[in-house]
């Protein structure tokens, strides 16, 4: 199981031990979750009282996913009567092909997309580059990991794994000409390079971060203006949003507004609240004709009604990974998913209930709580990721990990038997020598695990 | 049935009956409740809470009177370049002859290559927030592109509409928009900002690096 060279190892551990190697990664993450976490902490000393908002905020939540097709329906009713398009994507397939084709009728070339998590979830990029579409990051951090062909590694902070120098080097490599390693230098490089984008692109796409039933409404927010950018300049704007973004109405928008930024990057506000409600109408002397939302399932709706119901709560800000002492040790990349951290260990074996190497992230957390110590809508993950452990221990790979554990810790409690276990260790290493994977019961031990 | 129709019911089934309870009991709440902020200087009028709070984040904040405004205006811009302002709002602000070059690019008749070549761009405020030092633009009164293409944002606010909390804003928004929202509101906290290489602040990174309150006093 062990990856060759440059290739990326299939397991968490097996990404984890690379990452764990990386002095400079594990630095830039160190640094990165301290400041978050210590901005968070003094921004939410700002609110009178920010516990009591927290637990209200997840009762609002708990609201909405008990009544989520009824505002689904009337927020979509009333962003259509206002001119928008609503699109119902079961999918990532349906999701990619709905955006493919709206790009196509606008025989659009360029794409300038803001940050969205949920289009990093389908990979909307590559089904619009394989469509000959040419697609732009203009998130700062968005930018720099589309040039390293690499996937975010925080939800707030994309880049937090590069420097300066790391950037300058992609900067020059993808202006031809150098950039100083000045981070000033490298905001204005990218400023002037995606202007153009911004005012030739076609079509704009961008997530959403809340949408409002009682005005049918979405919200969205950022720091750059490049959201702004994507969802005025071209003339049609696309939104994709996962399905449990909605909120009942602007009071709920007020608390999940005063929650969000606070926790995530410690600011009141974050710089662009926006709140769109439709395309241009007569008498605007701006803005897009056309405003479409992908609403998304892609594996949601198993999690709505069960007993993971409130990975759905997530408002994606980020301080779990910045509190949890896996994260902070690996960063994200070692998640193997667009989600890292523990919201990113809950959602990933929950999305992707198929997939074996999903189901492992489970294991990555030591239960301790941190997580949900900050979590804004006080999701209970360290909950999650037990009921996740004991639901993956009914499955043929845990009880073949309970099997292996017990069979060790038999062997281990006698010297004879801890003597013989290391020697038969020994003799299965050699004997598992050039073969991918062990036979029966220990094979699906070995699927989480790489041989000593 | 229609995608819409097959999506919601998958759901339905999904959020049926059956949903177990939260593992951790809810807390009991009636309505949202307010985002109340703790006020470091909670005997100063709002006006001058709005004040402490935006220069905070960066911004400059020129007082003025009803009568000075397009004067105080043509200060803020002098010798900066082209300046952008919506053809709604222009004479509303006095901003006919801004700037000692004299040069007014009028939005959206100018185009959007002109407009891409302002420095400045002036804009009506809907509101203020003095918790956040956020400044309320909509799209009823300014092209969204005013505010967000030049380097420099200039708001032109009148202080009686600044308002205490996001909540006061949010919850209330009948008083400022009673035919229901415009199709875009945007709430300026700050100058553009990026935290994203090293998590060290730049600002202006694609939006306005330089933000400006021409304030107008009752």
């Amino acid at each position: 199981m062990t990856a060759a060279v440059g290739s990326t190892p299939v397991t968490f551990l097996g990404r984890a031990e690379r990452d764990l190697r990386d002095d400079r990664l594990r630095a830039a993450v160190r640094n990165a979750t301290n400041l978050m976490s210590g901005s968070r902490l003094d921004a939410l000393a700002g609110l009178e009282d920010p516990d009591g908002l927290r637990d209200a905020a997840r009762t609002l939540r708990a609201g909405v996913m008990a009544e989520l097709p009824e505002l689904l329906d009337e927020w979509s009713t009333r962003f259509e009567a206002h001119g928008g398009h609503v699109h119902w994507a079961a999918d990532a397939a349906e999701a990619t092909a709905t955006v493919r084709d709206l790009v196509r009728a606008q025989q659009a070339r360029t794409v300038a997309k803001g940050k969205s998590m949920a289009s990093e979830e389908i990979h909307l990029n590559d089904v619009l580059e394989a469509d000959g579409v040419e697609v732009v990051e203009t998130d700062l951090g968005e930018f720099i990991i589309q040039l390293a062909g690499e996937t975010p590694s925080h939800i707030i902070a994309p880049a937090i794994h590069h420097d300066r120098y790391t950037v300058a080097d992609l900067f020059a490599a993808d202006g031809g000409h150098p950039v100083e390693a000045d981070i000033g230098a490298e905001a204005a490089y990218a400023q002037v390079r995606l202007r153009e984008s911004f005012l030739s692109a076609g079509v704009g796409v961008s997530g959403v971060n809340f949408a409002v039933a009682d005005t049918g409404s979405i919200c969205l927010i950022e720091n750059e203006g490049n959201g702004r950018m994507c969802t005025s300049v071209p003339k049609v704007h696309i939104a994709i949003m996962g399905m449990e973004r909605m909120v009942r109405d602007w009071s709920e928008l007020d608390v999940m507004l005063g929650l969000l930024a606070r926790s995530a990057s410690g600011q009141a506000l974050s710089v662009y609240t926006n709140i769109i409600t439709g395309p241009r109408r007569p008498g605007d002397v701006d803005g897009p004709d056309e405003v479409h939302v992908v609403v998304l399932d892609n594996g949601r709706s198993r999690i709505l009604g069960s007993a993971f119901q409130e990975a759905l709560h997530c408002i994606r800000c980020g301080a779990c990974l910045n509190a949890c002492p896996v994260y902070r040790q690996v960063g994200g990349h070692a998640y193997g998913s667009v989600y890292a951290g523990p919201i990113g260990a809950v959602l990933t074996p929950l999305l992707h209930q198929e997939d074996p190497a999903a189901r492992e992230l489970a294991e990555a957390s030591t239960l301790c709580g941190a997580c949900w110590e900050v979590c804004p809508v006080r999701i209970p993950l360290h909950d999650l990721l037990l009921q996740l452990r004991q639901r993956d221990a009914g499955t043929d790979a845990g009880r073949a990990r309970r099997l292996g554990f017990t069979g060790w810790s038999w062997l281990w409690s006698t010297r004879a038997g801890f003597s013989a276990s290391t020697q038969l260790g020994r003799l299965g290493r050699r004997l598992a020598r050039g073969r991918t994977r062990l036979p029966g019961w220990a094979g699906k031990w070995a699927e989480g695990r790489e041989l000593p | 049935m229609t995608t819409k129709e097959v999506f919601l019911r998958r759901l339905r089934t999904a959020a049926g009956p059956g949903a177990p309870p939260p593992h951790r009991p809810l807390a009991p709440v009636d309505r949202p409740p307010e985002v109340r902020p703790v006020w470091p200087d909670a005997a100063a009028p709002m006006t001058d809470r709005w004040v402490r709070s935006f220069e905070v984040l960066g911004g400059h904040v020129h007082r003025t009177t009803a009568e000075q405004v397009g004067a105080t205006i043509a200060e803020v811009v002098a010798g900066r370049g082209p300046v952008l302002v919506d053809e709604r709002v222009r004479h509303r602000l006095g901003t006919g002859d801004a700037g000692d070059d004299g040069q007014v690019l009028v939005w959206p008749g100018c185009g959007l290559g002109e407009a891409a070549t302002a420095v400045s761009g002036v804009v009506e405020a809907t509101a203020a927030i003095a918790s956040t030092g956020s400044v309320v633009v909509d799209s009823d009164r300014n092209g969204r592109l005013v505010s967000l293409l030049p380097r420099v944002a200039v708001f032109v606010l009148s202080a009686a509409d600044i308002v205490p909390a996001t909540g006061d804003l949010l919850r209330h928004r009948d008083e400022h928009w009673p035919d229901g929202p415009p199709s875009n509101v945007v709430l300026v906290t700050g100058p553009s900002r990026s935290g994203d290489i090293e998590m060290r602040l730049v600002v202006g990174v694609h939006g306005p690096g330089e933000v400006h309150a021409i304030l107008v006093d009752r």
